[in-house]
């Protein structure tokens, strides 16, 4: 452990006293602290500004980081062979995989370094820009109820339809209007009328009052002084766009909560809108009822009205409070390490049998492969049959990447910026995953593969 | 252990560089078989390309042969535990030009795993020793190439190690350094310590190597102890302070009268530039005139002892056969003694057989007379070559005429 740390510390040393760190620095200094200037608009919202600077600060900080994992991870070890100074280190008594191991310990001691310079600075400027004035009280409380937290949701719980679906398949098959004998038509035919049924059970006919539940509020506080909220989007079928819905809202059960009647609301559809109402409102089982009226039809005189249509999963859902901004921003922070732990062993990786440009172009090319997921699988996928080399290169193409993604991870599903913005909860399991498979699993093996590849390397050049 | 030891072993030792489509584009070294022991100064000696670097970084496992075996302390080269014995300076000091001369030989001291006291003492001493005590906290890049040598040899003996492979190691260096270094191999080598040198300069390997080898194309063209290799059979050298003209015409006259040879030369050798050289710094460093560079080199730090780094039980079984510890101060004298003897001998009897000679005022000359074959002196007479200085010409001759001479009466 000793040696490991030696080499870890002497590569520490190295990026500092290189200035590579220093560059670096300033270049995150100079963009945090930037960053208000250029994003501030005489009528923006305190929320909206804050949520732009956190977005901008924290979606290319992981950027920044990952290319310095790329340069640091390649030059500590490039550099070496380059300059030769290797010959002195390996000469000593030092197993090659504990050279390899500090190189990695160091990288990532400087990279984490770094984001906690950088998460700090960005907390301090992110409490700066709270501070200021609010627009109106909603601006107050938006800010601090959907931004400066940290919120745990729960979506609208749907009714299983399947055994609905069946009984009309079968109804279908009867009457003799269903012909496609495939198990796996029967399979597709079966999910579409389900979801058919779910939509309809979403939606609401002018005048109707339909009932929703929300379950796996356990951990809610059930106070009235604390505050929840519905979060919503829905249309009016039939409608454009930018059409008024007007709707009524009870909350909470009667039985065995508060209810809570907030006054009739007129919401512009397509859009999402949050409805605050008391925690006392969600019943001792952890769950809560939520009633909702369609008064479309009140709206114009004569007007018929419009059947509302809410959407499901995150057009539908209950937002509570369950933990602190910062702790939040930690955890989201922590994800960003865990992705740029994983480019700094897959430089080093490139870096032990590639000279150190062609060792970072490799690293950048496996990062941008990570970042664009399976977008680039997806083109291929789309547009007709083609002609010519194209057409039969195509699928090759389309199997090779699919092979490469498989072993590669979608940094998209490790990116907690987005949901850390909007105030929601980057969980701890979230964070547990990815450290699990971007840095025990894949992170390792990558090592792994390193030390066999520089164990068998010579380190030393032909000189003859 | 015993003085045979062999601490370096190769059989068959080739390496092969081959090209982007695996095909043989350099035969770096080919079918190498050496053999270093313990405690001697192991010479290896060629042309550049001659292959001198491929085997010691073979012998390090910075490069693999292709073929054949390397054994290093009877283990192979990529054994860590091997590793910690041995001290390596490469032909050029790779050092890392952002730390300063302490932060380096802390980096190394590190990888050995040494106790901080023991690291900072050895330091400490290994920055006397090479005269950068007071430069100590300029980074290396900053250093000039003689400087950075000196680092690059404090690393290589941080670990006090049993093995020195110093490749070129008075590259850069000026003549104090260079003196130094060869004082410093000749002292390793009487503390039991086992040296590999690399080198083409010929003069360096000469002064302090025991044994040597000459490498040409990859392979060994010659090896061998250096005096067997080098001694001049068919010549004797007499250094005296400067003699009369009339004295130096008697000793002429006696040795042809004795040895029936003739005196070939007799020259007043001029000091070499090098002692001098090291005598005008010296003085000017007795005088404490300012310099940025190094200073006064100091003592061999006593670490690097011979039973330093062993256990008690290696020490205790070792400590009866170790003749390593007497070689440098018993092998350099005793190629020298007999030659010396013999010299004194027949000055004595020259002394005996010529006028008494007053040389007092001309102390601060020498006179040195050489003597062949009284024929060869004879051909030159008559107008032959006036020198002929290789070895194995003179033999010829020599052989020849020996041959008349034993056919002469009373030859």
């Amino acid at each position: 452990m000793g040696r490991i740390l030696t080499i870890a510390h002497h590569t520490v040393r190295e990026a500092f006293r290189m200035k590579v760190v220093m560059a670096f620095a300033v270049l995150i200094l100079a963009l945090i602290c930037g960053l208000p200037f250029s994003i501030q608009r005489p009528n923006a919202t305190v929320t909206a500004t804050v949520q732009t600077f956190l977005t901008w600060s924290l979606t290319p900080l992981g950027v920044i980081l990952s290319f310095l994992a790329v340069f640091l991870g390649c030059l500590s070890i490039s550099d070496e062979m380059y300059h030769r100074q290797i010959y002195t280190l390996v000469s000593k008594p030092i197993p090659r995989w504990q050279y390899i191991v500090g190189k990695w310990v160091g990288v990532v001691q400087v990279l984490t370094g770094l984001l906690i310079f950088a998460g700090l600075l960005t907390y301090v400027m992110a409490r700066l820009l709270a501070s200021a004035e609010p627009t109106d009280k909603i601006d107050k409380f938006t800010l601090e109820q959907e931004v400066l937290t940290a919120r745990a949701h729960s979506s609208l719980h749907i009714p299983d339809f399947t055994a609905l679906a069946e009984r009309v398949l079968a109804q279908l098959k009867e009457e003799g209007r269903y012909a496609d004998a495939s198990a796996s038509a029967q399979r597709a035919t079966k999910v579409r009328i389900a979801g058919e049924y779910s939509q309809r059970w979403r939606a609401i006919a002018p005048g109707e009052v339909r009932e929703f539940e929300f379950r796996n509020l356990g951990l809610v506080e059930r106070s009235r002084d604390k505050t929840m909220q519905l979060r919503y989007k829905a249309k009016g079928l039939g409608y454009a766009q930018d059409e008024v819905l007007q709707t009524l809202w009870v909350f909470g059960d009667p039985r065995d909560a508060d209810v809570y009647q907030p006054d009739p609301r007129r919401d512009v559809m397509d859009r999402y809108h949050v409805i605050p109402f008391p925690a006392s409102c969600v019943s001792p089982n952890g769950r809560l009822k939520v009633r909702v009226q369609n008064l479309d039809h009140l709206r114009r005189e004569g007007h018929p009205g419009a059947t509302i249509a809410f959407e499901a999963e995150e057009g539908f859902e209950v937002l509570y409070k369950i933990g602190s901004f910062e702790g939040n921003m930690a955890r989201t922070l922590f994800l960003i390490w865990c992705r740029v732990v994983l480019i700094a062993s897959l430089a080093i990786l490139s870096a032990t049998f590639l000279s150190y440009p062609v060792a970072c172009l490799l690293a950048f090319m496996f990062y941008v492969l990570s970042v664009s997921g399976g977008y680039v699988v997806d083109a291929l996928g789309f547009g007709g049959a083609q002609d010519g080399v194209f057409g039969v290169a195509k699928p090759f193409a389309k199997a090779m990447l699919e092979m490469v993604f498989w072993v590669l991870p979608k940094f998209s599903k490790y990116d907690g910026v987005p949901t850390f913005v909007e105030g929601r909860n980057v969980t701890l399991m979230w964070d547990l995953l990815a450290f699990g498979k971007l840095v025990l699993f894949l992170s390792t093996i990558i090592l792994l593969i390193a030390c066999i590849v520089f164990r068998r390397r010579q380190v030393a050049e032909l000189s003859v | 252990m015993s003085p045979d030891r062999v601490i370096v072993k190769t059989v068959g030792l080739t390496k092969v560089f081959k090209d982007f489509w695996r095909r043989d584009k350099v035969a770096a070294v080919q079918d190498l078989n050496l053999e270093v022991r313990q405690g001697e100064v192991f010479g290896l000696l060629g042309p550049n390309g001659s292959g001198k670097s491929t085997t010691i970084k073979m012998l390090l496992g910075l490069l693999y042969p292709t073929r054949g075996r390397i054994s290093l302390f009877g283990r192979p080269p990529t054994d860590v535990a091997t590793k910690s014995r041995i001290g390596f300076l490469p032909e050029e000091s790779y050092l890392y030009r952002f730390l300063n001369a302490r932060e380096t030989l802390q980096l190394y001291a590190k990888l050995f795993r040494l106790d901080a006291k023991v690291r900072a003492s050895r330091i400490e001493k290994l920055l006397e020793m090479v005269g950068l005590q007071h430069q100590a906290k300029r980074r290396i890049g900053e250093y000039s190439k003689g400087m950075a040598r000196r680092i690059g040899l404090a690393q290589a003996l941080i670990n006090d190690p049993d093995f020195l492979i110093l490749d070129e190691p008075t590259t850069g260096l000026d003549p104090i350094g260079t003196r130094q270094i060869k004082e410093l191999i000749r002292e390793l080598a009487s503390r039991g310590k086992t040296v590999l040198l690399s080198s083409h300069l010929l003069s360096d390997v000469q002064d302090v190597c025991d044994r040597f080898c000459i490498l040409y194309g990859g392979r060994v063209q010659a090896v061998g102890d250096i005096d067997e290799l080098l001694r001049q059979q068919g010549s004797t050298q007499i250094t005296a302070p400067r003699l009369k003209e009339e004295t130096i015409k008697e000793i002429e006259k006696l040795i042809r009268l004795r040895e029936n040879k003739a005196v070939t030369s007799v020259e007043h050798p001029t000091e070499r530039l090098e002692h001098f050289f090291v005598r005008i710094v010296e003085e000017a460093q007795a005088s404490r005139i300012a310099t940025a560079g190094v200073q006064a080199g100091g003592e061999l730090p006593d670490f690097l002892s011979e039973d330093q780094g062993e256990t008690l039980v290696e020490t205790l079984v070792s400590a009866a056969d170790r003749p390593t510890v007497e070689k440098a101060t018993a092998s350099a004298p005793q190629r020298a003694e007999p030659q010396e003897e013999l010299d004194a001998h027949v000055l004595s009897d020259l002394m005996e057989t010529a006028a008494p000679a007053e040389h007092a005022e001309h102390r601060s000359q020498e006179a040195v007379a050489s003597a062949s074959d009284a024929s060869l002196a004879e051909s030159r007479e008559a107008g032959g070559s006036s020198e002929n200085t290789d070895g194995d010409v003179d033999r010829g001759v020599i052989d020849a005429l020996l041959d008349k001479s034993e056919d002469r009466p009373g030859g």
